[in-house]
């Protein structure tokens, strides 16, 4: 039984290792980083196109022929909440992505695209949070939202086997005893002090 | 050497997971309830209170008034200001009280929304930082990087002590190299697309 455990621990934890990796430098990207209003805001890439703007179209349907014809491969069709109107009356749409947000306003002979692109910590934050929850289109973040729910269930996987190897084996390490006894009062006494 | 290592590391590793293991617990568990929001009622309770306070008050001085004569706790965030009226949100963890304060007569309405365990759950998960105003936040935030610098440990000494062990090392090659290229290879590929 404690060998089959053992077996599920170490397989789990290699299957996995790379979200734990992501879930490591997300955390502690966390930690260290500033206020929101204090974060530094990335550089915009800005440009335009031609575009003849079809005059039959609404603009859900609109924001949905430019991301089909324009938009980034990650970006899903684009909801409701996104679609505003600049002061002058214009149709603005953002796509939001893992990769960042691409701002497109529509005038009657072209689109401008303002992109900006979230430095590699903030990526590595936003895709652990994409989850099965989101709405997926594209195969890549499809496949990394499967990868995603296996990490959450490895890593719940883990720490249970974990904690039954160290019951079932090592119970009176004393370094593991301390430890368990510094962490559960950690863990009790922060939760207590945030509820 | 490796008759040293192996016991060293074993020992590292079990003293770093059991130290961590409430912590992963819950980051495992709220991830599940994020991934799966209608499993768990994570919903807040909501409570709503009023109170008298000096009139006249700048936000920042209507917090703390509420903080010591109330005992609100949190960091002070979304301030609005409109006919007379101040609105603002006093946050941390587990509560998250929304202020409505009459600078004319220095009456506050307050709705308090308190998360139960596993609403607390999602919220622990959440918060992190070190620039809070409350400071048990800020111990919480300091945890949290102990804790995420504890998986790197668990990473590596984890890999070192199965790869010591023949017995998993095939079949542990074969996960670990899928893990790899699904994992790390959606990753890229997503970053660059």
């Amino acid at each position: 039984m404690r060998s089959w455990i053992q077996q599920i621990h170490i397989y789990l934890s290699l299957l996995s290792l790379t979200s734990l990796v992501v879930f490591g430098l997300v955390g502690l990207h966390a930690t260290f980083e500033p206020k929101f209003e204090d974060r530094p805001k990335a550089e915009a890439r800005r440009w335009e196109t031609a575009f003849a703007t079809p005059k039959n179209l609404d603009d859900v349907e609109l924001a949905e022929r430019i991301r089909k014809a324009f938009g980034s491969a990650l970006a899903n069709p684009v909801a409701k909440q996104f679609l505003k109107r600049t002061a002058e009356g214009r149709l603005q749409v953002d796509f939001y992505e893992v990769n960042g947000l691409t701002r497109v306003v529509v005038f009657d002979d072209k689109l401008t695209f303002e992109q900006t692109r979230v430095p590699v910590l903030e990526y590595l934050n936003r895709i652990h949070a994409t989850t099965t929850r989101a709405p997926v289109t594209d195969w890549r973040v499809r496949a990394w939202v499967w990868y995603n729910e296996l990490a959450i269930w490895s890593l719940l996987g883990m720490t249970m086997t974990g904690i039954l190897l160290w019951l079932t084996m090592r119970l009176s390490h004393r370094g593991a005893l301390v430890a368990a006894v510094l962490g559960t009062a950690a863990f009790a006494l922060i939760y207590w002090r945030l509820q | 050497m490796k008759r040293k290592l192996y016991p060293m590391l074993r020992d590292v590793h079990l003293t770093v997971g059991i130290f961590s293991m409430l912590f992963v617990l819950m980051y495992a568990w709220s991830s599940l309830q994020i991934a799966h929001p209608t499993w768990m009622n994570t919903k807040p309770v909501t409570t709503e209170w009023t109170t008298q306070i000096g009139a006249g008050l700048a936000p920042r001085d209507a917090a703390m008034a509420l903080r010591t004569g109330g005992g609100l706790e949190g960091d002070l965030v979304q301030i609005r200001q409109k006919d007379g009226r101040t609105q603002f949100r006093m946050v941390k963890p587990g509560q998250m009280n929304e202020i409505d304060y009459d600078g004319a007569t220095g009456t506050v309405k307050g709705k308090l929304n308190r998360w139960g365990f596993f609403g607390m759950m999602n919220r622990m998960h959440t918060a992190s930082g070190l620039w809070h105003e409350l400071w048990w936040t800020n111990i919480y935030g300091v945890v949290v990087g102990v804790v995420s610098a504890g998986l790197f440990v668990l990473g590596a000494t984890g890999l070192y002590l199965w790869f010591v062990r023949k017995k998993e090392r095939k079949l542990g090659i074969v996960l670990l190299v899928l893990g790899l290229a699904w994992g790390l290879g959606t990753m890229v590929a997503m970053r660059i697309a």
